[in-house]
């Protein structure tokens, strides 16, 4: 047991950090994939996570300046742990790309890359704990043995990059084994943390033996469950110390009675309710001025979570292993453009991805969080001034920053075919924007349409723009569920109250379906050439995409308009 | 606040890297107290040291003070409670040693040491996780002795004031107090709707029985 590195070697001895390719994706992880950490990667079927894991091998083959400790190229070693889905032998070397690389180079990459199929859970420990047994035993008779052949030089350095495609079908058969075995629901929740803290505390000291980096290449999975976060839900009060007692004020407050807002911490109650669906329901309350108490309705909002989290062993305690992970980023889709739903009506729209970045150890910057340092201001002030905020009716700049930062960073890239590679597009940066088009119709997908009008309402597209990435997460979640595919073309729009009242005469002519709040999807009466299989038209790119079931087009006065029955 | 201010074990709950890091800096940096050798040992469960906002601090830019500081900041990686105590003894030899290198440098110099010459800050972060690994390996009786011995170890070590100076904190997610009886978290806690209470945790246990103050950010 050593005592540990001084933090000037760490720092002299740390090597580059692994790029992704994307460079907005790489500037939000300061730099790329830092080294000794484990990375999880979760997105929904077909949006490129194995590919971009290729990616993340080819750049870590490829990359010259990675030579800070004077190794080269042809000491690297990246294993690939494939699971339920097996790949070709030569899948990943066919897909790197090999373009700007010579024939030597090119055999070397391939020799570096290993490649083993581990399927269950238990397999997967011992492999890590018999990796780790192994360079003890290597350490230790190291000064006697000096055999140089490659194979045993390439087991001493240990892998350095390893990626495992499918890690949550792993565990998630793991915890359908233990159910199945008689373990009660009650507790498969703590046992699939603890599984998990023992799995990931060999995996860090792996990566902490040999200097790698892990990548978790995950699925997504569908949830209304709202996992209370304790930490982000102090997040939302104001607190005035005074010494004695304390003056909070919560948006996320029991009742909407908005002449007393204003509670004491002891009688506030706080719902385990996202913040998208108590923000929506206060400022549905303060536009239509409703003043009665009146409970708040719990809106199941479906969110895309990773399934590592999202599977049948649901709880409150997965910070208990997420401690393990340095980021969890997730992939999802969105156009490739910011458009101006009215100057840009005809324009051609393309989809790219969005990865967002969520910070696991609440380590961004605290500036948005409130100082330790006493404040100058008379308590008085600080009391009027609280007192004032909380007869707004428009929502405040604190709470969109909360909001803000309850979502990390976000950075779109898009797939260049030219290349092969996945590349940084569009607005890359912290700031997510989406056009927010007029006159467009959507379901009912819940809460989150509605916020995302009463932040129009209050024209403040910085509103708009910072609270986007919850929306577009549940957006797609909810969507999902419904037809099975890629939905990220839905755009939420307004309706006004004349234009209701139109389509609902036109609706009864059409056979058109109205829904809650305004909403409709419009039944098509007949549908040609699809075959039995039910094609969306993607409204802004007039292309057809195969979305599963029911169908969604758009109609001459720029509707979308979805047939369930065709 | 100063160094000497805090007292023996402090835990600090829901810390952010930006607090803790001006935390370390504030105490790295050298004070009129020249003769001062200011370590930090930051012993960790995960790679979790916040090193940029640290360097945002303190750059690494090549100045001797500068440098010094970094040298003096050790990250020692601990995954079981175990390893932590083995640690810990380590600490205790590397104090040893270095009173034995003063006191011979007193003798051939005929100088009489300076009272507080060694000046440690210990950093522990994921005692929790360290608690856990060691319990899939170890039954709960074995666990807690070893939790208990590596804490009144860290104790005495902070008691004694021969030729060092040894101050520990202890960093705590807000998700291991369940039970903590502070009236901001008692509240949180009541009026979340969690509805469970499987037990005391471990930042509960030792925020309880073994540290001096909880910090709350």
């Amino acid at each position: 047991m050593s005592m540990g590195i001084s933090l000037s070697q760490f720092i002299v001895e740390k090597q580059l950090p692994l790029s992704s390719g994307i460079s907005g994706l790489d500037d939000l992880l300061n730099g790329g994939f830092q080294r000794r950490s484990i990375y999880e990667i979760f997105g929904t079927p077909g949006i490129g996570k194995t590919r971009f894991g290729i990616q993340l091998v080819d750049n870590f083959l490829s990359s010259d300046d990675d030579n800070i400790n004077g190794q080269d190229n042809g000491e690297k070693s990246v294993l690939w742990i494939e699971t339920h889905r097996p790949i070709s032998d030569n899948f990943i070397s066919r897909n790197i790309n090999h373009n700007n690389h010579t024939d030597t180079k090119q055999t070397t990459q391939d020799e570096n890359i290993f490649k083993i199929r581990i399927t269950k859970y238990t397999e997967l420990l011992y492999f890590f704990r018999r990796q780790l047994s192994k360079k003890i035993k290597e350490e230790t008779k190291d000064d006697e043995d000096h055999d140089d052949n490659d194979t045993s030089h390439i087991k001493k350095r240990g892998y350095e990059l390893i990626i495992i495609d499918g890690f949550s079908q792993i565990i998630n058969d793991h915890i359908q084994i233990l159910l199945n075995r008689g373990y009660q629901e009650t507790s498969i929740h703590e046992t699939k943390c603890n599984h998990l803290i023992l799995l990931m505390t060999w995996m860090t000291k792996y990566i902490h033996s040999h200097n790698g980096t892990i990548i978790l290449l995950n699925d997504s999975m569908n949830t209304s469950y709202q996992q209370l976060d304790l930490s982000s839900m102090e997040n939302d009060f104001e607190v005035i110390e005074d010494g004695s007692n304390f003056f909070v004020k919560s948006w996320f407050g029991g009742m909407t009675n908005q002449n007393s807002k204003e509670e004491t911490l002891g009688r506030n109650s706080i719902p385990s309710r996202s913040y998208s669906e108590s923000y929506t329901h206060n400022n549905n309350n303060s536009t239509t001025g409703n003043n009665k108490r009146t409970p708040l309705r719990r809106n199941n909002v479906q969110v895309l979570k990773s399934s590592l989290i999202a599977n049948s062993a649901m709880g409150p305690k997965d910070f208990k292993w997420e401690i393990f992970l340095k980021k969890r980023i997730g992939f999802f889709w969105n156009w490739l453009n910011d458009t101006d739903a009215n100057t840009d009506k005809k324009s051609k729209f393309e989809r790219c991805r969005l990865a967002i970045i969520f910070d696991l150890n609440n380590d961004h910057d605290s500036s948005n969080r409130s100082s330790p340092e006493p404040s100058n201001t008379p308590l008085s002030q600080q009391r009027q001034g609280l007192l004032k905020r909380n007869n707004r009716q428009e929502p405040q700049q604190g709470h969109i920053d909360t909001l803000k930062n309850s979502f990390e960073k976000c950075a779109k890239f898009a797939y260049c075919e030219v290349t092969n590679t996945f590349v940084s597009v569009g607005n890359s940066g912290n700031n997510l924007n989406i056009g927010v088009k007029k006159r467009r119709r959507l379901d009912n997908v819940n809460g989150d349409y509605n916020m995302l009008r009463s932040l129009t309402t209050t024209n403040s597209i910085t509103n708009a723009t910072t609270t986007i990435p919850s929306t577009l997460g549940q957006i797609t979640g909810t969507c999902e569920t419904l037809k099975g595919g890629n939905v990220s073309n839905l755009i939420p729009i307004e309706v006004t109250q004349q234009e209701q009242e139109q389509e609902q005469e036109s609706s009864q002519k059409s056979n058109k379906k109205l829904t809650d709040n305004g909403l409709e999807w419009t039944t098509l009466s007949e549908q040609g050439n699809n075959k039995g299989v039910n094609i969306c038209k993607d409204p802004r790119e007039e292309t057809t995409i195969q979305i599963g079931k029911g169908t969604m087009v758009e109609d001459d006065e720029n509707d979308i308009i979805y047939d369930s029955e065709a | 606040m100063e160094n000497e201010e805090w007292d023996l074990i402090t835990a600090w709950i829901s810390s952010t890297g930006s607090h803790l890091s001006q935390y370390m800096s504030s105490h790295l940096r050298p004070t009129e107290k020249s003769n001062e050798v200011r370590q930090l040992y930051f012993i960790d469960a995960t790679n979790s040291f916040p090193l940029q906002q640290f360097q945002n601090l303190i750059p690494y830019n090549g100045e001797d003070e500068n440098k010094r500081i970094y040298d003096n900041i050790r990250i020692i990686t601990c995954l079981e409670l175990g390893e932590l105590a083995m640690v810990l003894n380590k600490i205790i030899q590397s104090i040893q040693l270095n009173k034995i290198k003063r006191q011979k440098n007193t003798t051939t110099q005929s100088e009489k040491p300076k009272e507080g010459n060694l000046n440690i800050l210990i950093v522990v972060n994921g005692l929790e996780t360290m608690f856990r690994n060691t319990r899939f390996k170890e039954n709960v009786e074995v666990t807690h002795s070893v939790l208990r011995m590596a804490l009144l170890k860290l104790r005495i070590l902070s008691n004694e004031r021969n030729g060092y100076h040894l101050r520990s904190l202890v960093l705590f997610p807000l998700e291991e107090m369940k039970n903590l009886s502070t009236k901001q978290l008692k509240r949180l806690k009541s009026s979340s709707n969690r509805g469970q209470n499987d037990g005391s945790s471990v930042g509960d246990y030792v925020c309880k029985y073994y540290v001096d103050r909880v910090i709350i950010m």
